[in-house]
């Protein structure tokens, strides 16, 4: 029972990891990249 | 074989299981890694963008351009991303293939308990995953450098890549039989008599489908997806059990 219970809670944290990775890693996309080269000019 | 065949029929039930979990583990596996091998990707690409105006002007020195100031903090994302990657490659294959390997032990009999089978699975498998990393490392290096004889001698062969695969295919063999004693030396205690014909038929096995898929994709292409799919994992769980049957159970 707290085994299946240990595995939920790392899979619930795993998705919660997976689903924010954009916010941990940001990159720049094409549109902030245009943005950027406009800003610039 | 007639014993494994017997075995499934007995449990057919648990063989089901283990096939849904195998089939679940993919599913996960697709789930939690694409996201990862997204970034990772966009990363490598920012770096190459990067790296190919500074070499333009500097043509030596690519490691060291890495650690630029202005490269540097992308490479040490991209390194945190290749261990994030490897650690839920990790997590995610002890969790689902641990969950399946428990149950073949279930249908040999073994009685292991759940909690303690995914504990030993886990810390056998941490020698694997090194073992992986290690086959990673070597493998982008004698890449590299079989690009760059290449370049020398057009008609180079790969000799080093070839010993490295067969390295690779020598440690999944040295797993498979582990994980049924979680032993990691079981495949040098097993008589020969009974690990030849669990490679034998393994290799047969994957000859056979790999035939039957592209028979049947000339045919029908989603008839063939499907049929794979179906037979892959069948025969998957089939050479697990016949596995942990014939393996030696040393202490």
């Amino acid at each position: 029972m707290y085994t299946m219970i240990t595995i939920a809670i790392i899979l619930i944290a795993l998705t919660i990891l997976v689903l924010n990775l954009d916010k941990i890693f940001p990159t720049p996309t094409v549109q902030e990249a245009i943005k950027q080269a406009i800003n610039a000019t | 074989m007639k014993e494994t065949l017997k075995l499934i029929q007995k449990n057919f039930f648990l063989f089901i299981t283990a096939i849904i979990v195998d089939v679940t583990f993919f599913i996960a596996y697709g789930f939690f890694t694409a996201p990862i091998t997204n970034k990772i990707i966009e990363h490598a690409a920012l770096i190459t963008n990067k790296l190919s105006i500074i070499m333009a002007e500097q043509p030596t020195g690519i490691l060291k351009h890495l650690f630029d100031p202005e490269i540097q903090p992308i490479t040490i994302k991209l390194g945190l991303l290749i261990t994030l990657m490897f650690i839920v490659t990790y997590i995610i294959y002890c969790i689902f293939q641990g969950t399946s390997w428990w149950i073949t032990t279930l249908i040999t009999k073994k009685g292991y308990k759940y909690h303690k089978y995914l504990q030993g699975f886990a810390k056998i498998n941490l020698y694997w995953m090194l073992g992986y990393i290690i086959y990673k490392i070597l493998d982008v290096i004698i890449s590299v450098k079989f690009v760059v004889l290449q370049k020398i001698t057009e008609n180079a062969i790969n000799i080093e890549g070839k010993i490295l695969f067969a390295g690779l295919l020598l440690l999944g063999i040295t797993a498979l039989f582990s994980y049924p004693t979680l032993k990691a030396g079981t495949l040098y205690r097993t008589p020969l008599r009974k690990s030849l014909p669990i490679l034998f038929i393994s290799a047969i096995a994957y000859i056979a489908i790999q035939f039957i898929i592209q028979y049947l994709g000339k045919i029908n292409i989603h008839a063939a997806l499907i049929t794979g799919a179906i037979l892959i994992f069948t025969a998957a769980n089939y050479i697990k059990i016949y596995t942990a049957k014939n393996v030696h159970a040393h202490t």
